[in-house]
């Protein structure tokens, strides 16, 4: 004998089984749709190109779901299909390299105040096929400069680091960067014994910085010297 | 003579065409002039043609509002191109077809169907089966998914409904016939639909009128206004059998390009209209279709009823998704023919993805190119699509004017050129326009076309796009009214919170000792707005906002506080010259506190202030005439207050 309530039960369990698979179904129509449109992306190109009806649907297409149409056309340098003949694949290769510097810059502000190092810019944007080198950044970078005066690339001791904000940063500064260059952080400590600075002047130029993105505050313990972080390191883990 | 078959275009700000629907442009030319048979065609002698895959349009430049036309490819018989010789330039004529009225598909036969009020399941009534004659009694079909038989009643009313529709529709004039309502639902749809938006019912096709032909996709309701035509001379096209023409001179080439893809795209018009007829074998195929393969049916053949059959029916419809898939990603071809299809079904995974991608950036970035897409946005066009670089320069900055009349209001009205670069590169997917070009657009081309946007350059190198009627100033006066205005807000939601936590009514004499009390704590102060607050509020880009509160800094309106935790703005008042409050008239307690005191003195400080805040509002206060009240003077209702945390 089963109680009205046992029924609904079962019910519910049959109808969440029901959804849990036709999900599921979804999911790996799904994943087989968005493989099937990169490989076509890749192998049609052109003839996707040459069609400006069926390119606006593609595009549309690849959006709704969830395809990326920039990570379709990715001509990897080392490619088939890109020389550095052909302008035309070469100035979008750079342009979609622009697009993706751009966003990714602006996507890690909040962690980073607006500096990144190329070599992190670098590993958030390769991809299983593809590693733009520093260079192509470069080139990406002093296009960018165009649009805004205030972007730029910058080399701090051995390590090259793009800026998207406006500020500038003065020598002090600088200075910290290198240090962090060598261990990731630095401390009050650090900078009082190597450069000979004053404990007014590391804290300004610290806080400066704190409240500026640049740099991440680690206070390890009650009788510990205060860290100061390059974010790029803490994300290196 | 007036051929029929010139149409009135509606431009958009930009100087643009506005299109419709699904239409998309492929080619455009400039420095062309219109013929019409013979002559030519008064003010229609320069101006540039576009080709789409449903008009040829004409966009005048000395007066594009006025003397701009359009011709639909399916008017298009057949086209020849003269090539052109001597002093004259190369000409497209485009002959048009005789007007005969076009075969009509044959109305379907009405069908009657009922929703199921279970499952919502549309149910087809069958044909050799008698409607209930009255509402008690019969024994009526149970719907084929949930099983549950609905009641006479409920049939009964559905049918008279669908057969008033029916009736409606036939007998009606032009002002029903443009409201398209559904038959089975009757959902007021757009008129171009042919199937209802909401229970997915065929729509009753329109009873033909005038030119308003069978096949015609009518974009948007367009008031389509006379267009006036006249010619320089006789145009010749009254004399017996001549054929109905107008033509296209270049008189800066590039007509050959124009004519194969016109020629193509009319041939691709004239295909899809015999295809919609109903004119085309099964067999005859332009593209070899897979002849085995036939869709499986979306109502299963041996019907159950209830949870199985629902359950049968989420089945059938997935294989038929793996059907069209499978069949759709066979090859390009393929995939071009089902484009439309696989948009539909798409559709249906955007939920999925939408729930794969949560969170990610990626997710935002997708939202805001399909919302794009959604509008018609047009960013096609490459470089070698065109033939002079200045043509394509003028063409490119048009359509990121119109990029920017959709996309603008979302970015707070104003928008960085690198944001930009970023978002509309996204938003074509392919042939990325370079930083270059836009630059070079934005910068020369928006003024030189009169378009309504303007480029503005910080010191720092940083630029900007926003409206032209943006004035400069104005901005600065815009953050600071928003301090202005969370401060106050600030300070009216403690007194609400304490006037209501103490069961007290607000009289003026209570309000002001509050008033009092707020603001001579430190705890209760107003902490300023970070630039966070800020680019939240006004919509902008952090890039943005770090500029206009640096300008607004140095135009004195604001001051700022730099902690360790930050920096955060308030207005300044400390100098009383600047007019931020005009435009607001209501009572404002914080320009109510200070505006005695900042004439007497601190409009000495010269602007940009900094000021770390606590230590100036503190001798600000010591110096204010408004009368302090100290804690001994506090009524009894008020000193119960004292001591209340705030969490």
């Amino acid at each position: 004998m089963t109680t009205p309530k046992s029924d609904t039960e079962q019910y519910k369990t049959l109808g969440n089984a029901i959804l849990e698979r036709q999900s599921a179904e979804l999911q790996a129509q799904l994943a087989v749709f968005q493989s099937a449109l990169t490989n076509f992306a890749r192998d049609h190109g052109e003839q996707i190109k040459n069609n400006a009806q069926f390119k606006q649907q593609f595009i549309k297409l690849c959006q709704s779901i969830g395809v990326d149409p920039l990570s379709l056309s990715n001509y990897t340098p080392s490619g088939v299909k890109f020389t550095k003949t052909s302008s035309h694949d070469r100035d979008e290769y750079y342009n979609n390299l622009a697009v993706k510097v751009i966003e990714t810059c602006r996507a890690t502000r909040d962690a980073n105040g607006g500096i990144i190092s190329v070599d992190e810019l670098i590993s958030r944007l390769e991809d299983a096929t593809y590693t733009p080198t520093a260079k192509d950044i470069e080139k990406a970078v002093a296009d960018i400069k165009l649009l805004d005066g205030s972007f730029s690339i910058f080399p701090v001791k051995n390590k090259l680091f793009i800026k998207s904000i406006p500020e500038e940063l003065n020598s002090d500064q600088q200075v910290i960067f290198e240090t962090c260059g060598l261990m990731g952080y630095v401390s009050p400590g650090m900078l009082r014994d190597n450069y000979g600075w004053g404990r007014v002047r590391c804290r300004d130029v610290l806080e400066a910085m704190v409240r500026k993105g640049l740099l991440w505050v680690d206070e390890p313990g009650p009788k510990q010297e205060v860290l100061y972080w390059e974010p790029s390191w803490i994300n290196m883990g | 003579m007036l051929l029929t078959q010139w149409q009135y275009v509606e431009l958009n700000a930009s100087g643009r065409p506005a299109l419709f629907p699904e239409e998309v442009e492929i080619s455009v030319s400039d420095e062309v002039g219109l013929y019409q048979g013979k002559a030519k065609v008064l003010n229609r002698q320069r101006g540039r043609v576009y080709l789409t895959t449903q008009r040829v349009i004409y966009i005048d430049k000395t007066d594009p509002k006025a003397y701009s036309v359009a011709v639909k490819l399916s008017d298009v018989e057949s086209l020849e191109l003269y090539p052109g010789f001597m002093r004259s330039s190369p000409k497209l004529t485009v002959y048009f077809r005789p007007p005969t009225d076009p075969v009509s598909l044959p109305p379907p036969v009405p069908e009657l169907s009922w929703g199921c009020p279970i499952c919502y399941f549309l149910n087809k009534w069958p044909a050799d089966l008698k409607l209930p004659s009255d509402e008690e009694g019969a024994i009526l079909p149970p719907c084929q998914t949930c099983g549950v038989r609905p009641s006479a009643k409920h049939i009964l009313r559905l049918v008279r409904e669908q057969q008033e529709v029916i009736a409606g529709t036939s007998l009606s004039t032009e002002s029903t016939a443009s409201a398209n309502t559904c038959p089975q639902c009757t959902f007021i749809n757009h008129p171009s639909l042919v199937k209802c938006e909401l229970c997915d019912a065929p729509m009753q096709p329109k009873s033909s009128g005038g030119k308003q032909d069978g096949k015609q996709r009518a974009g948007p309701s367009i008031n389509y206004r006379d267009v006036k035509i006249q010619t320089e001379t006789d145009d010749g096209l009254l004399a017996k059998d001549a054929r109905m023409h107008i033509k296209i001179s270049f008189r800066n080439g590039g007509e050959k390009a124009f004519y194969e893809r016109f020629q193509s795209e009319v041939e691709r018009v004239k295909w899809d209209t015999l295809m919609e007829l109903g004119k085309v074998n099964a067999n005859a195929v332009k593209l070899q279709n897979n002849p085995s393969a036939t869709p499986p049916p979306l109502v299963p053949m041996n019907l159950n009823m209830g949870i199985s059959s629902l359950e049968q029916i989420g089945e059938m419809k997935r294989k038929k998704t793996g059907f069209v898939l499978s069949g759709a990603l066979e090859d390009i071809d393929q995939l071009m023919l089902k484009a439309k299809e696989l948009l539909v079904l798409s559709d249906e995974f955007a939920h999925t993805v939408a729930k794969s991608l949560m969170g990610s950036n990626q997710m935002n970035l997708l939202q805001n190119s399909s919302l794009l897409l959604g509008a018609n946005i047009t960013t096609g066009f490459s470089r070698k699509d065109l033939l002079s670089s200045q043509l394509y320069y003028e063409e490119l900055t048009r359509q990121i004017s119109d990029y920017l009349s959709f996309v603008l209001p979302f970015e707070g009205g104003i928008m960085s050129l690198v944001d930009l670069f970023a978002l509309y590169n996204r938003t074509r997917g392919i042939n990325l326009i370079s930083a270059a070009d836009l630059n070079k657009c934005c910068c020369e081309l928006f003024a030189e076309l009169n378009l309504p946007y303007k480029l503005k350059e910080y010191k720092s190198g940083t630029k900007v796009v926003m409206l032209k009627s943006d004035q400069e100033g104005k901005i600065a006066s815009r953050i600071a009214r928003f301090l202005k205005k969370s401060e106050s807000e600030h300070f009216e939601e403690l007194k609400e919170r304490l006037v209501v936590s103490n069961n007290q009514l607000l009289t003026s004499e209570l309000n002001n000792e509050l008033e009092a009390m707020l603001s001579n704590k430190e705890e209760f102060m107003f902490k300023g707005m970070s630039t966070l607050d800020i680019s939240k509020h006004f919509k902008w880009s952090y890039g943005v906002t770090d500029e206009e509160t640096e300008l607004a800094l140095a135009q004195g309106v604001i001051v700022m506080d730099q902690q360790i935790s930050g920096t955060y703005y308030f207005v300044n008042k400390f100098d009383a010259s600047y007019d931020w409050e005009t435009e607001e008239t209501e009572f404002d307690m914080a320009t109510w506190k200070f505006e005695d005191y900042t004439t007497q003195q601190v409009a000495l400080i010269p602007p940009p202030v900094e000021t770390p805040l606590a230590a100036s509002t503190e001798e600000s206060y010591a110096a204010t005439p408004v009368p302090v009240v100290r804690t001994p003077n506090l009524s009894g209702a008020l000193l119960q207050l004292e001591g209340l945390m705030f969490d």
